[in-house]
């Protein structure tokens, strides 16, 4: 008998214990958040804190249908919502409420920070400690910066896509394979630019009802904790050669007084410094580049060596004043180091480093002091199939 | 209750061999390369990482030849062999009392860490409670068994961790590891202190050597394990480094859960794949807080030794709980895991010395045939 009370007491424990679950929520109510933007409230500061605004975009799964329904069940397939305050976290709980779903976080994929939030000083890495803190969001969410509300931009109603983040999304994947827009910069490595008070570029973008245009680059400076300027697409490009980063794309040069398009295949830095003494830094940065010639207005036979070596240094020079002219901007116009030298100098000159320090973008401004020499090794590779396409 | 009872109680050497990598790994692994490159400069911490791997190898080495020398006897019986009877108690339940709280402190993290990622709702309490159910469950049983356990998942571990540090490759950069030698002195003996604290499971060699079937293999075997934890440390450690960067390692809570967190498997498809890592990892923390309860168990049965080890178990099993659930918040668990593992990696450091050279000069141990 006792032994049979025990059975049943058992079972009942098991039953007790283990089909709870504190934490289950349903799929269908669960909200997962697809992208987020951030802006600064027209009132501008209330006690002593700056007015956000939080737009959330829900993905609406019903409105997205399956592949196969093309066109899908003919809802919207997103949601935004805003709601605005002082912190981040109490505007999410707040927007929270007004959905009947459970806002979730590990499908966030993006976050659109306006130019306002980043030209107030400390705004930016204030708004986006509660994504690197939270332990829902990944390291790998994208962050780009809107001209306008970044509200705006998640509006944009593609034809092709239903998702508006998801959109903009793909298009930052697919953006290395084109010039001057770069590669998206990821919330785990604006950590590492922050900690290490270093300057970086954010990619910038405007919208309009369908599409949205890239506009260059936005520049955070790590010492004044806010941006101080703006990179056009060209310099956007001189930027990411700099880098090393998977460029590739045209680049249209003059060759004999006709237009030529040359289309860089691949492209690869190498940057070198010789820093002995603090106030006599050398920064030798060698740019390889790979290339076909794509189209000309004139006529170009690469059978002839000479012609190739002409159309190499054409193109060289050419990629050298872009180059140059990012330096040249960074280095007197923002005096701020987005190239990311000096994490090479305190890799590899780590003495030096401890110099210049404190006076590397500022005070005695060793980045703007620096020599900063750019050599650039195009090639051409081929020019097409045909020879000549006109006479 | 009927159990099924093996042969003997015996281990064999490569069972003690994998044990001690389980509980020197367990909870550590998760906080490590933060804590080591608080400490260090650029990549420096592999070098305190491997001197006090070695300085522990030494003392792993002298613990196990101590006990191998009084084969088939507990510590409790050989500590008083060489120092005395009332000192040798003394020694045990101190001993008892610090595995106890290891215990504990394994329960705790376990229970912090995953309210923190996988239930937000549930209260610690909770999950803690059940962890700690499942492990006297496990302790309640067969010694032998609990070591063979080990030796099934203990490669699992193992496996999983090594593939989630080469799924990472795509992110690596190696000269995030630069600078190097640029690390100050004072910084070396901190970042040595962290690093012996790491590896300060290892003790309860001391207990078990009494149950390894060839002893006198034992410390060849038992150096042979600790190896692995050297070894896959450094590995987390740059592994950290070279994909977060210095700054962003020492500023993670738990780079090592952030590294499963960063693999992205293009598609889409799988999109968590720390979950998987977890599982694992609640394994492996399930390895050593077992051996640690155990060990607490041996040292205190070999004392009360009319107690029952069932009986001992339910007595011990609130009081873990209590202790796991007394620290408040992140900072307070922080200072009992400093205030465990120094006390822990200094006695039992300072008493094996103690006991080797005592034994030495009042020449005990090993050829002393009529002392069994």
């Amino acid at each position: 008998m006792i032994k049979r009370i025990n059975k049943a007491l058992s079972c009942f424990i098991a039953l007790m214990l283990l089909s709870g679950c504190w934490d289950s929520v349903n799929i269908e109510e669960r909200g997962f958040i697809v992208g987020m933007a951030i802006d600064v409230a027209e009132e501008g500061k209330s006690d002593g804190n700056y007015q956000l605004i939080l737009t959330n975009q829900f993905a609406v799964p019903s409105g997205l249908g399956t592949p196969s329904q093309s066109g899908g069940g003919g809802g919207k397939s997103f949601m935004n919502l805003s709601a605005s305050g002082t912190s981040i976290y109490d505007i999410a709980q707040n927007l929270a409420n007004q959905t009947n779903k459970m806002p979730f976080f590990e499908h966030l994929k993006l976050i659109i920070v306006s130019e306002e939030v980043l030209a107030i000083p400390e705004l930016f890495a204030n708004v986006l400690d509660v994504f690197i803190r939270n332990r829902d969001t990944r390291r790998g969410i994208k962050v780009i910066v809107s001209k306008g509300k970044a509200m705006d931009i998640l509006n944009v109603q593609p034809d092709t896509e239903k998702l508006p983040a998801r959109y903009i999304d793909r298009i930052l994947e697919n953006s290395m394979r084109k010039t001057g827009e770069m590669k998206p910069v990821r919330i785990g490595d604006i950590h590492e630019y922050l900690l290490s008070k270093s300057s970086f570029v954010l990619s910038e973008v405007t919208a309009d009802d369908k599409k949205i245009t890239f506009e260059g680059g936005a520049v955070y400076k790590g010492v004044s904790k806010s941006i101080i300027g703006n990179l056009d697409l060209e310099e956007m490009l001189g930027f990411e050669l700099i880098t090393g980063q998977e460029v590739q794309g045209p680049v249209v040069i003059n060759y004999k007084e006709h237009l030529t398009a040359y289309s860089i295949m691949k492209s690869k830095s190498k940057i070198t410094i010789d820093a002995d003494r603090p106030d006599n830094i050398d920064i030798n940065v060698t740019i390889q580049m790979e290339g076909e010639i794509q189209e000309t207005f004139g006529t170009v036979i690469l059978e002839d060596p000479k012609v190739i070596q002409e159309l190499e240094e054409e193109i060289s020079e050419k990629v050298k004043a872009i180059t140059n002219q990012v330096i040249d901007k960074a280095q007197k116009e923002l005096e701020a180091d987005i190239f990311g030298f000096a994490d090479k100098l305190e890799k590899f000159h780590y003495d030096t480093w401890k110099k210049v320090k404190k006076d590397w973008e500022r005070g005695e401004n060793y980045f703007s002091e620096s020599n900063v020499k750019v050599t650039v090794k195009a090639e051409v590779r081929t020019d097409g199939v045909v020879d000549k396409s006109k006479e | 209750m009927r159990s099924f009872k093996y042969g003997d109680e015996k281990i064999s050497g490569r069972e003690l061999m994998i044990a001690l990598p389980s509980i020197v790994i367990s909870v550590d692994i998760l906080s490590l390369p933060k804590e080591i490159s608080n400490d260090m400069n650029g990549s420096d911490g592999w070098i305190v990482l491997l001197v006090a791997g070695g300085f522990s190898l030494l003392i792993i080495w002298m613990m196990a030849r101590l006990a191998a020398s009084f084969p088939g006897q507990s510590f409790l019986s050989y500590a008083s062999t060489i120092l005395s009877k009332p000192v040798a108690i003394v020694l045990t339940l101190i001993f008892g009392v610090l595995f106890i709280g290891v215990a504990a402190y394994y329960i705790r993290v376990l229970g912090q860490t995953s309210q923190q990622y996988l239930f937000e709702q549930t209260p610690v309490e909770v999950v803690s409670l059940s962890f700690l159910l499942v492990i006297v469950y496990a302790v309640c049983g067969s010694r032998a068994a609990l070591f063979r356990l080990n030796m099934l998942f203990f490669p699992i571990i193992n496996i999983v961790l090594l593939f989630v540090l080469v799924i990472n490759i795509k992110w690596v950069d190696v000269t995030n590891l630069l600078p190097v030698f640029q690390t100050d002195l004072k910084s070396y003996v901190k970042g040595l202190q962290t690093s012996v604290m790491a590896y300060m499971g290892f003790s309860i060699v001391l207990f078990y050597i009494a149950f390894v079937d060839k002893p006198k293999k034992a410390p060849k075997l038992a150096m042979l394990g600790m190896l692995i934890p050297i070894v896959l440390f450094i590995l987390v450690y740059l592994f950290c480094l070279m994909i977060f960067g210095h700054a962003a390692t020492s500023n993670l809570l738990f780079p090592t859960i952030d590294l499963a967190k960063r693999i992205e498997v293009p598609g889409g498809i799988l999109e968590r794949v720390e979950a998987f890592f977890f599982i694992v990892w609640t394994m492996g923390v399930f390895n050593g807080t077992t051996l640690a309860f155990d060990a607490a168990i041996l040292a205190l049965n070999s004392v009360l030794k009319r107690m029952k080890k069932v009986k001992l178990v339910i007595i011990l099993s609130p009081i873990i709980y209590y202790i796991a659930l007394l620290p408040r918040n992140i900072s307070q668990i922080n200072m009992f895991q400093d205030f465990i593992h120094m006390f822990l990696v200094s006695f039992a450091f300072s008493i094996t010395i103690i006991l080797v050279f005592a034994a030495k000069i009042r020449g005990v141990g090993r050829n002393d045939k009529a002392n069994k």
